[in-house]
């Protein structure tokens, strides 16, 4: 069966044709056979019967008459009969009467009946019928003469017809097998085709498709019977298959395209998401800047404060005591020096204050030009030069440069401290180049990543020195990060004084730097159209010396009063002073005062702004000024929208307190200062 | 029934004598040698067809005429009220020709040898099946005759005689028999 099961379909139908052909065949021919051989064997025995009876009737007379010779005679008549190997007759008591043996006459003694026992006797013999033994037939009849039973006729027949016959059968059934069988062969070999030839090609189609994956082939259709439905069946099955197919395609291109598209929005956002991150570190690192810039701030600005106060004195009594001893004195070369110790100190606790960007105040209209112009003139300038003789420094001013709001004092600060980093940067010497230009900015710019449209002064300050490395960029504009050398110029403080400018101007800074050939530091100053305002920074001292005008000075600092009455006397003015706003408006109910210097921060007692306010109420249009080391924003500008005048940082400097008195008590008359 | 008996164990005897074959030189041999010849006619009237009107119409016998004395003894009543074909067979002792009424088979003893060519000649053509043990009766015009051979009994016929009787002969009891011709002296 396995072997029959990896036969291909028409071998498969040619073997089923041929095997039942060969079973009907052998089934018929043993049918055919089997009849005729039983009809074969009743006609012999029909025969037999019938020779026995004619036997029979011809011996009767030499039955009856003990005539065995007769007998003998008849039964030789037998002869003819090629089957008939032997004959006998035997009387009514079973004696053998009379015997005939094919092929001669053997002696009667010698005779060999193998039905009879040794007396000659056969017990079958009175009883009809017949038997079959391997190779004979044996028949027993009655002879009967009127009636009466007279004796028996034994015949024997050879099987040989019958075997010979059945041989013929089994040659012919063989020869017609055989016959068949090839004609079966053939016409199968040739009919089976009808039925296995589409459903080969069926086949042959089939592994075509599988093989080339071509799904536009089709089977071809030859008959309209179950083979071609099937047929049908397949290409129908086929045509789904290659519409499923395009569809997929179709489906599978636009499966493509929406990947491509969610992968680029994928990946835009992704990138988003790395500028949101970027952003984020961007911005925490500024925070954390800022926070940091702003613990040092309060920090500065609270040690700042205090020193303010204690300085007052250092940098007050000094000056005072300059004027008081003759030009020729000794002491002066010492108690000036105590008086640049003192500045220097009140300079550091300013860089402080600027830093903690509470000291920005002033904002007024300058021009950077008249800046560097001031600062190239300058003592701090020339300093500089001395120490450092290598160092050449040039400027390019703009003559068309436009004006900014800001403070003089800061910008120059910063502008000193750029400087004096370049110089610090080359110690070998080198050019410093300090540059001014208008600019209009559209797009950000390095570090910044919005930005404010519009003009801009923009002021560079580029050296030839050793360079900026990549790791310290970042930390310049920290507070007392420094690479100079400690104790010979800077606090630590001067980058740190330039970025807090550059912010409280709303401006920007960036840092170009190729370690080893220099830096340029860029700073952009938002630009304005105001005019200028009017320079006060030209009075000479005996311009601002006063006419004996009253001058109340209110302080909860002792040294700082002494220092303000010391200061305002020396310049002509009456100069009065109150440790609190309560006494001070007692003062001002009962004197005339003209002019009010306000501390605004007193503790314990009322602040500057409401001993102004109290004032204000049974005095209004009472001219003052404040004065103060630690500007709360907010309180001054109250103050000076209910008409305080100018702010005076402190401590209290000669000239910058003359001026401030000076320009307060001449407001009104309109009138400047000369040039 | 017992009839019935009777008859089948005469007529085993009758076989059992005549395969044996016995001679008749002696008186016990005479006997059987009667016996056996008492058979034989009975067994002749099988083999023998008798014209129809042989028989009278309601005739259901066959009449078994001894002429001149009885060689068989009581043998021959053996076969007396035998049936063949439906006729019995009745047996009749005569000593004289003309006392024999209707007779169908006439045994002829040798005690009248003498006699025999003119007791043939007065019967002439009529059915009667003549028997004899006499030497030449065949020859001299009798139908069947017992002779003795190789120490058996046989019988002759004379196929003329009987065709003069109208009577037909088997040719199976012919095969058995000896066939005769008459004598042309004889046949006169």
């Amino acid at each position: 069966m396995q072997l029959f099961r990896g036969l291909s379909i028409n071998r498969k139908i040619t073997a089923i044709i041929m095997f039942i052909s060969g079973i009907v065949l052998v089934l018929s021919f043993a049918a055919i056979i089997t009849t005729d051989l039983i009809l074969y064997r009743s006609s012999m025995i029909k025969n037999l019967s019938t020779l026995a009876d004619i036997i029979g009737t011809n011996s009767t007379a030499a039955l009856i008459f003990n005539d065995p010779d007769a007998a003998e005679e008849i039964l030789e008549a037998l002869s003819v009969e090629q089957n008939i190997v032997q004959a006998n007759i035997y009387t009514t008591k079973g004696r053998l009467f009379a015997s005939y043996h094919k092929g001669g006459s053997p002696e009667r003694s010698a005779f060999h009946n193998p039905f009879a026992d040794a007396s000659g006797t056969d017990p079958d013999a009175k009883e009809e019928g017949y038997s079959f033994d391997k190779s004979h037939l044996s028949l027993y009849k009655r002879i009967v003469l009127d009636n009466e039973h007279i004796g028996t006729v034994q015949l024997h027949s050879t099987l040989n017809e019958y075997y010979y016959r059945m041989e013929l059968y089994m040659v012919i059934g063989a020869v017609i097998m055989l016959a068949s069988i090839l004609l079966a062969f053939l016409l199968s070999s040739r009919l089976q085709h009808v039925i296995s030839e589409p459903i080969l090609n069926l086949a042959h189609t089939m592994n075509l498709i599988s093989k080339e994956k071509r799904y536009s082939l089709r089977a071809e259709k030859h008959s309209d019977d179950e083979l071609g439905s099937l047929i049908d069946g397949f290409n129908e099955m086929l045509s789904l298959i290659q519409a499923r197919d395009e569809e997929l395609e179709k489906h599978s291109d636009h499966l493509e395209n929406l990947v491509r598209i969610r992968t680029s929005e994928l990946s835009m956002i992704n990138e988003e998401l790395k500028e949101t991150v970027l952003e984020l570190q961007q911005a925490r690192k500024a925070a954390e800047q800022a926070q940091k810039m702003e613990a040092i701030g309060t920090l500065a600005g609270g040690v700042a404060h205090d020193l303010n106060n204690i300085l007052a004195g250092l940098v007050g009594y000094p000056q005072l005591l300059l004027m008081e001893i003759p030009e020729d004195s000794p002491l002066r070369r010492p108690i000036m020096t105590m008086q640049k110790s003192g500045e220097k100190a009140a300079a550091v606790v300013q860089d402080l204050l600027t830093l903690a960007r509470r000291g920005v105040s002033v904002k007024e209209v300058v021009n950077l030009n008249d800046i560097v112009y001031e600062y190239l003139k300058s003592h701090e300038c020339a300093t500089l030069k001395k120490y450092h003789p290598d160092v050449h420094i040039e400027a390019d001013l703009d003559h068309n440069l436009m004006h900014i709001v800001g403070s003089p004092v800061h910008l120059s600060k910063t502008l000193m401290n750029l400087v004096s980093n370049a110089a610090e940067a080359m110690p070998d010497g080198g050019n410093i180049t300090v540059k001014l230009g208008n600019c209009h900015i559209q797009e950000p710019i390095q570090g910044y990543d919005t930005i404010i449209e519009g003009d801009y002064v923009v002021l560079s300050v580029s050296d030839t020195g050793v360079g900026i490395s990549r790791e310290d960029k970042d930390k310049i504009f920290e507070p007392f990060y420094t690479k100079k050398v400690m104790g010979r110029s800077g606090t630590g403080l001067g980058m740190a004084v330039v970025l807090g400018a550059v912010q409280d101007h709303s401006g920007y800074i960036t840092v170009q730097s190729v370690e080893g050939e220099g830096t340029v530091f860029t700073l952009y100053f938002p630009a304005t159209r105001q005019e200028l305002s009017k320079d006060t920074s030209l009075i000479s001292i005996q311009e601002y010396t006063g006419n004996g005008e009253t001058i109340l000075i209110v302080d909860d600092v002792e040294e700082q009063r002494a220092t303000a009455t010391a200061m305002l006397r020396r310049l002509g003015y009456k100069a009065v002073s109150v440790p609190n706003g309560e006494e001070a408006i007692e003062y001002v109910k009962n004197n005339k005062v003209d002019l009010l210097v306000l501390d605004m921060i007193m503790d314990p007692g009322i602040d500057g702004l409401e001993t102004y306010k109290r004032i204000s109420e049974f005095k209004p249009g009472q001219k003052a000024i404040i004065a103060s080391g630690f500007t709360e924003t907010n309180l001054v500008k109250q103050a000076q929208s209910l008409g305080v005048g100018t702010y005076v940082k402190k401590p209290y400097l000669l000239e910058s307190i003359g001026i401030a008195v000076k320009t307060e008590l001449k407001r009104d008359e309109g009138t400047t200062a000369p040039a | 029934m017992l009839g019935k008996l009777l008859k089948l164990h005469i007529l085993l005897f009758l076989v059992l004598v005549s395969s044996t074959g016995y001679t008749a030189d002696t008186d016990p041999s005479h006997t059987r040698e009667y016996q056996v010849k008492a058979a034989f006619i009975y067994n002749f009237a099988k083999f023998i067809e008798w014209p129809r009107d042989a028989f009278p119409h309601d005739s259901s016998s066959i009449s078994l005429c001894i002429l001149g004395g009885n060689p068989f003894g009581t043998a021959i009543y053996s076969i007396d009220g035998k049936i063949v074909e439906g006729k019995t067979i009745n047996v009749n002792l005569y000593d004289s020709l003309e006392e024999i009424g209707t007779c169908h088979i006439l045994f002829i003893s040798n005690s009248m040898a003498e006699e025999i060519p003119a007791i043939l000649e007065r019967l002439g053509n009529r059915c009667i099946l003549t028997v004899g043990d006499t030497d030449h009766f065949a020859e001299s015009g009798g139908i069947i005759n017992f002779i003795e051979q190789d120490n058996k009994i046989r019988f002759e016929i004379n196929v003329n005689a009987a065709q003069r009787a109208r009577l037909k002969i088997s040719s199976k009891l012919a095969n058995l028999a000896k066939i005769v011709r008459e004598t042309p002296k004889e046949s006169n």
